[in-house]
């Protein structure tokens, strides 16, 4: 009896035995399948190891990619990340457009992305990751902004205005968004455009720093539209509320130049024009105007003179120094720079009509050279860069 | 013609709209609504001011632009000529006079007496083949532009007569635009909506300006390659003067897009282009600007001429103040000219002594050439800036009169007493729209004015000063051929605001041929004929 209860017991805990072994061998495997061996979990060991081991943990994004049973959008992602830290920019570009709906990831990550390739100069990419963020409502603000931000350094105005428009669209009320409207139009010296978005800008700020760089934009605007009288009541509120800058001296001695004041002008930026100032140059410039305007001829020449041997490629500040030699009767001196003003005159016609054939053909290597060559000789360095 | 309804008329105005009952009805024609967008179709077009059958009055001229296929083919739309009948009176004589003949599509009207004849010629510039009409005694005009050796097939716009190789016959500068054609257009599109939209003159390369000496008996010779023109240009403003004052006419350019150039005459058929040194390349600071229209007259009274130039939006118009010798100083700022034009696109332009107080106002005609420009309206109101003492210029568009209340798309402007009041009256071409005729409402107390005929000089005496004595301030006078844009203006010379108003003057000319004569007691408040070489002659200024 305890025998067969014996064999019976053991008959039946064997069974359980083996039921229990089978179930720990399937929960071991389960937990080594999902602590080891599983996609995710390869997913996250290859992000770990991407900053510091590319090559690895891109091994392992594929082994995540070929284990998953059908598509994996997250490790093709990370994938474009660890090719993106790999240096390996048209493989990243082309990974992240193998993904099909980008937009169904997580925003988080697009958002990584998008600052990644920014940062890597891969900014087609960035673009297009940001763009995919956007498509998220609560990730939307922060991804157009960012997106916006690519944009505009990589000169597509047009198309940053839209992205902005859909920003202002998202909230109406957000004076950043009108804040960046109004600086592309501006850029784009589309002054009336600018104009309304930057006082959409102050109906809506409480931001003192925003406020007062909307202000200053606004007085020069307005100055450029050519609109004296607007230009001198902005002024005055804004003089009423914040110190002068070294913008708004420039800016007020202009306009005092229009309104038939130079010598005024000249007391304003008296101060800039000796110091070290960034705007110093600018300062010195306008003084020579200012003095011209009072035919102050020799001196205005030595602040003309100064301006050149900082900006050589200064084309106005040439002409001006021509017609202040020309008043001397310094016709050889005149000649000079009246020419040399002509010939950089000359290369900023090129280089306008150069680049936009370059927009049109961005992949032509020689005429990408010129642009860049015309705009170091123009002195625009950050333009140049731009190129490079 | 402008969608908004003018205000009404004050008696305060300085000028009164007087177009319908002037008997004047006459619309350009564009070819836009074709709704091709090609280049052509932007740039409206003159009018003249001339008198045509010699019977002291002033008609009008106008042209009419064209039409243009659904498939690019342009066709020229028959100009007007109208006769003065005297107080606003018009009558059309077009098919009477022999000018209701297919021209191609019209820009530029240029007035001169090809054959020192006394009657009055005209060349039409064109997009296509311009034209040259010769007068037959006032009674009739017949093309004679196969015969005259005019040769200017292309695109030509500003035109202008004057002698300037000093042999007595008045000579031909013809401004080229662009080398377009339907066939190699392109297809242009605001960047921002993406509409479809005209193109801009960068796209296309520049055409070339042409001389035309003239022989004598209605035949030309093209000098262009003799006379030191720059190659290309984009043309759209000429005016010819002696601005430097050496004997020889001058030529100034304004050009759209590129620089501006300025041929310095050197009395033989030849220049020299001395832009770059003379101040008048374009803006401030010596860079190019988009500039169409241009006039010149002595603003500041020290007997020498200004030139102003209209130019693009964003982009100031350009007073440039003549210091001699050829130099001039970029003086917008300084006139208070900056600003208040920069959202508007200036065309058509003019100096005249509105106000009839002796010193030169300044009219500007502005309107867009792109249809969808977020910037501004393709409408665009014009603009009349009193001189204030030959020192700066004050905008006093709001008492200019109903007319000017509206925007419009103006391109040529002229200036004519058709009243022969002493009172510069105006007349103005609109983009697809009528000409308006517009009567200056000051009334002249005191003004004498002169037409002038050359003997040994050419008979339209291009170039030739006229002072009065006793002096009133800004007593000197120049005649000049051009300005304004694309149009031609009444060729006689006014003085208002004499010092005593109903005395006799004294008046000295000097007569491009370098003869100087005084032609004595000239009763006020008339105009007078002075022929060269009926007056005494004069060694020395008085």
């Amino acid at each position: 009896m305890s025998e067969s209860l014996f064999s019976w017991f053991f008959v039946m805990n064997s069974k359980k035995l083996i039921c229990l072994a089978a179930l720990l061998l399937i929960c071991g495997c389960g937990w080594i399948w999902y602590s080891v061996i599983s996609p995710q979990n390869l997913l996250d060991q290859a992000n770990e190891l991407a900053q510091n081991h590319p090559r690895q943990a891109l091994e392992l994004v594929q082994e995540a990619m070929f284990r998953s049973v059908s598509d994996y959008p997250e490790a093709e992602l990370l994938r474009v990340k660890i090719l993106i830290l790999s240096g390996r920019r048209e493989e990243s570009l082309g990974a992240f457009s193998l993904i099909e709906h980008p937009e169904r990831l997580p925003a988080e990550k697009l958002l990584e992305i998008g600052k990644l390739a920014q940062e890597s100069r891969n900014y087609f990419l960035s673009e297009l990751a940001y763009q995919a963020a956007a498509k998220n409502p609560s990730h939307q603000v922060v991804a157009l902004r960012a997106l916006i931000q690519v944009l505009l350094f990589t000169r597509q105005e047009f198309k940053a205005l839209t992205f902005v428009d859909q920003l202002i669209e998202v909230n109406s009320q957000d004076p950043l968004a009108w804040q960046i409207r109004g600086n592309i139009e501006l850029n784009q010296r589309h002054l009336a455009e600018a104009e309304r978005a930057f006082r959409e800008c102050l109906k809506l700020t409480q931001n003192q720093d925003q406020e007062q760089s909307v202000r200053e934009n606004l007085i020069q605007i307005l100055i450029d539209r050519g609109n004296v009288r607007e230009a001198r009541k902005e002024l005055d509120t804004y003089l009423e509320k914040f110190l002068r800058t070294a913008q708004v001296r420039l800016e007020e001695a202009y306009l005092l130049r229009l309104e038939g004041h130079p010598e005024q002008g000249l007391e304003r930026i008296e101060q800039l024009c000796e110091t070290d100032h960034p705007q110093r140059i600018k300062a010195v410039y306008l003084r020579g105007l200012l003095r011209l305007d009072l035919k102050n001829l020799e001196i205005a020449i030595g602040d003309f003179k100064t301006v050149i041997k900082q900006q050589p490629w200064h084309k106005e500040a040439h002409s001006k120094l021509a017609m202040a030699y020309r008043s001397l009767d310094q016709i050889d001196l005149a000649q000079i720079h009246a020419e040399i003003s002509e010939e950089l005159n000359q290369k900023a016609v090129r280089l306008l009509d150069l680049t936009s054939k370059l927009a049109e053909d961005p992949g032509q290597t020689s005429l990408r050279q010129e642009v860049i060559r015309l705009n170091q000789e123009l002195g625009n360095f950050e333009e140049a860069k731009k190129y490079q | 013609m402008s969608d908004h309804a003018p205000r009404s008329s004050r008696q305060t105005d300085w000028f009164l709209d007087v177009t319908t009952k002037s008997g004047v009805n006459f619309t350009h024609q564009s070819g836009r609504k074709a709704g091709l967008f090609t280049m052509p179709e932007g740039f409206g077009a003159g009018v003249a001011v001339l008198d045509y059958d010699s019977d002291g009055k002033m008609d009008l001229l106008c042209l009419g632009g064209g039409t243009i296929s659904p498939d690019g083919k342009f066709s020229g739309a028959p100009c007007g000529l109208f006769k003065n009948n005297g107080d606003f009176q018009f009558t059309d004589v077009t098919e009477q006079v022999g000018l209701n003949v297919p021209v191609d599509y019209s820009h530029g009207v240029a007035i001169g007496d090809i054959e020192n004849d006394g009657d009055p010629d005209i060349l039409i510039t064109a997009f296509g083949q311009s034209r040259l009409f010769r007068n037959e005694e006032g009674t009739r005009f017949v093309d004679i532009t196969e015969e005259s050796g005019i040769s200017l097939a292309g695109w030509h716009t500003a035109c202008a007569f004057g002698d300037v190789n000093s042999d007595g016959l008045t000579d031909l500068y013809v401004a080229g635009y662009l080398q377009w054609s339907f066939e190699e257009d392109q297809v242009c599109k605001d960047p921002e909506s993406g509409r479809r939209d005209v193109c801009m003159p960068g796209n296309f390369p520049d055409a070339q300006d042409h001389l035309f000496l003239n022989l004598g008996n209605g035949k030309f010779r093209e000098a262009t390659s003799d006379a030191g023109l720059l190659p290309g240009g984009k043309g759209l403003g000429v005016v010819l003067e002696d601005f430097d004052r050496d004997g020889s006419l001058d030529i100034y350019v304004a050009n759209d897009v590129i620089r501006n150039y300025f041929y310095k005459g050197h009395g033989d058929g030849t220049f020299a282009e001395t832009a770059v040194l003379g101040g008048l390349v374009g803006n401030e600071f010596g860079a190019p600007e988009g500039s169409m229209g241009v006039d010149a007259a002595d603003v500041d009274g020290d007997g020498f001429s200004e030139l102003f130039v209209t130019n693009y939006e964003n982009e100031d118009n350009s007073l440039y103040r003549n210091e001699g010798r050829g130099l001039f100083n970029h003086q917008t700022v300084a006139f208070g000219l900056s600003g208040l034009v920069r959202p508007y696109v200036g065309f058509g332009t003019l100096f005249l002594d509105a106000d009839l107080n002796n010193l030169p106002d300044l009219i500007i005609g502005n309107g867009h050439i792109t249809y969808h420009n977020r910037q501004s309206d393709f409408q665009q109101p014009s603009m009349l800036y009193k001189n204030e003492n030959g020192k700066r210029f004050g905008n006093v568009s709001d008492q200019a009169g109903a007319w000017f209340s509206v925007p419009r798309v103006v391109r040529g402007m002229a200036r004519a007493d058709f009243d022969n009041d002493g009172a510069i009256d105006l007349v103005i071409s609109e983009w697809e729209g009528p000409i308006s005729v517009l009567k200056n409402q000051h009334k002249a107390n005191s003004w004498i004015g002169f037409t002038l005929q050359g003997s040994a000089s050419s008979r339209d005496a291009i170039g030739a000063r006229v002072q009065i004595f006793p002096l009133p301030r800004f007593h000197e006078r120049t005649l000049r051929s051009g300005g304004s844009y694309l149009s031609s203006s009444d060729p006689r010379l006014l003085f208002s605001a004499l010092q005593k108003q109903s005395e006799p003057v004294d008046v000295r000319v000097e007569w491009p041929s370098g003869q100087i004569e005084l032609y004595s007691e000239m009763p006020p408040n008339q105009y007078h004929r002075l022929v060269e070489g009926l007056g005494r002659p004069i060694l020395d200024t008085p």
